[in-house]
């Protein structure tokens, strides 16, 4: 009888042999078990990362760094915060734009990622007390218009939509900025600006608005 | 002989008949607020900064009365209490008087015959709140002017205030008190004028019959034959009887065809000036329906 136990070194050729055969040709029972631990793996990455989107997108977590109570207070004192049917809007609604659209996800993700400048402004102490968040305000705000501009208002139209909105509930002047705006390919953040925080395009002259495409 | 007699008679009877105030029951009533303007002169209004609205009343020819027709009494609310209106920042009445009312409700009547227009205007009285008396003499005025069928600049979208600007008496910029309506670029030759008519209430007071050039002139006209007025309950009812043929200097000839851009201002609590309530630019043609256009008034046939 010939001794068939294998050389070391065949040992491991064999193993390789087994491992690359499960990778390339695996049994049935690990195809579902690939499934079963992926599936699993994959929802709690996914679910984790939006868990952590939904908890950081709290108006609390915004105000945790204090300089965003200033414009949280802007916030509280408007239509948008508080009115009659007891609907509001949250930091994020306006600043991360949740959106509506499944497929729209990159959008949410890269404006979240961009959320991390407060969080360097807030480290770095630029806009740490309430006469440098002033001094910054212009600056701040027109970034914001811009982006929203560049989304056309998606911010905005996430709740308001031109096809649902009633006319005969809208004083005269906005049944004709509205026709107007549709019109001329406006967008809500054009006229809107200054709604939701303290209104600071006021102390821009229109034309210079215009020239800065806000 | 009896022929020329019976002739005679016909032609006193048909200028008689033409000469009849008409049926106002019969005559379609149009309501129009008038506010309080405080001195936003016409460039206020056509400051952007002031009024957001500014490219869209330039580009698109967009007349006030297409915005404003519904909430002028908010915005009279506003300015005569001393606080900013829409976007700006403006006070417009830098000397609110306590208590004044910001708009009076007016319904307007207009209609006419072979040879002369009818005007009737209607409103209550606010209540009278002022501790002088700016104009001793009448209580109450009304005042209506008119272009020549699109003969000013820009009176098709701002009415009356084509004539009104911020360096007149009491207003903003004012450097000379008695400067008083104007319009730019005016020519009396060419119609390019405010044909001009004034109700006063004072015993006495006779009607003014006027217009407005390169300033304002309270005389010259000879087409206004009656201006009357009469309170009734607390409402001031007032009727203007005019010729449609120009017969004087600064009156404009009114036609079929033609569509004329008219506004009208009332002075109440013996107001004087810019202490009054406007309404927003309109515009009436003769038998000429458009029912399209929101401040047009269609002038029929009685």
């Amino acid at each position: 009888m010939a001794d068939k136990t294998p050389s070391p070194a065949e040992g491991i050729n064999t193993q390789e042999e087994t491992w690359q055969r499960r990778l390339f040709n695996p049994p049935k029972c690990s195809m579902l078990r690939m499934l079963v631990v992926g599936g699993i793996f994959g929802i709690a990455v996914w679910g984790g990362l939006n868990t952590g989107m939904e908890w950081t997108n709290r108006s609390e977590f915004c105000i945790s760094c204090h300089e965003m109570t200033i414009p949280y207070e802007d916030l509280k004192k408007t239509v948008h915060y508080t009115n009659r049917s007891g609907t509001t809007v949250a930091c994020a609604d306006c600043h991360v734009a949740s959106s509506k659209n499944p497929i729209d996800y990159g959008r949410k993700a890269t404006m979240k990622l961009l959320a991390a400048r407060d969080v360097i402004g807030h480290l770095s102490g630029i806009v740490d007390t309430p006469e440098k968040f002033e001094a910054h305000r212009l600056e701040m705000a027109k970034r914001v218009w811009k982006k929203m501009k560049a989304a056309d208002s998606k911010e905005c139209r996430n709740c308001h939509n031109f096809d649902t909105m009633d006319k005969s509930k809208q004083k005269d002047r906005s049944v004709v900025k509205h026709e107007g705006a549709i019109e001329d390919g406006k967008t809500c953040i054009d006229c809107h600006k200054g709604i939701a925080h303290k209104a600071v395009h006021t102390n821009l002259n229109p034309e210079d608005l215009a020239k800065e495409g806000l | 002989m009896p022929k020329r007699i019976a002739i005679a008679a016909i032609g006193v009877l048909a200028t008689s008949v033409a000469m009849a105030a008409p049926d106002w029951s019969k005559v379609p009533a149009r309501k129009v607020t008038l506010f309080y303007p405080g001195q936003a002169g016409l460039e206020w209004v056509m400051n952007v900064t002031d009024h957001s609205a500014v490219p869209d009343i330039v580009n698109k020819k967009r007349f006030c009365a297409k915005c404003h027709e519904g909430d002028a009494s908010e915005i009279g609310d506003k300015i005569v209490a001393g606080k900013p209106v829409g976007s700006s920042k403006s006070v417009l009445e830098p000397a609110p008087i306590a208590g004044k009312a910001g708009f009076v409700p007016a319904t307007v009547q207009i209609a006419h015959d072979d040879s002369k227009i009818y005007f009737r205007f209607e409103w209550e009285s606010p209540k009278a709140v002022s501790s002088k008396k700016m104009d001793a003499k009448n209580e109450a005025k009304l005042t209506m002017m008119f272009d020549g069928g699109g003969t000013v600049d820009g009176a098709e979208i701002n009415g009356c205030w084509a004539t009104c600007h911020v360096d007149l008496r009491t207003m903003k910029n004012a450097k000379d008190e008695k400067k008083t309506k104007y319009i730019k670029g005016a020519d009396l030759a060419a119609d390019k004028f405010m044909d001009l008519i004034q109700w006063r209430s004072g015993k006495g007071e006779k009607p003014v019959d006027g217009y407005v050039d390169s300033e304002r002139h309270m005389d010259g006209g000879k087409s206004l034959l009656k201006a009357e007025g009469k309170k009734e309950g607390g409402k001031w009812i007032v009727t203007f009887e005019r010729e449609l043929a120009a017969k004087g200097k600064g009156d404009h000839n009114i036609a079929t065809g033609k569509v004329y851009n008219f506004g009208f201002a009332i002075h109440e609590d013996h107001a004087e000036a810019r202490y009054h309530y406007v309404s927003l630019g309109y515009q009436f043609g003769l038998d000429k329906p458009a029912p399209d256009v929101k401040n047009y008034i269609d002038v029929q046939k009685q």
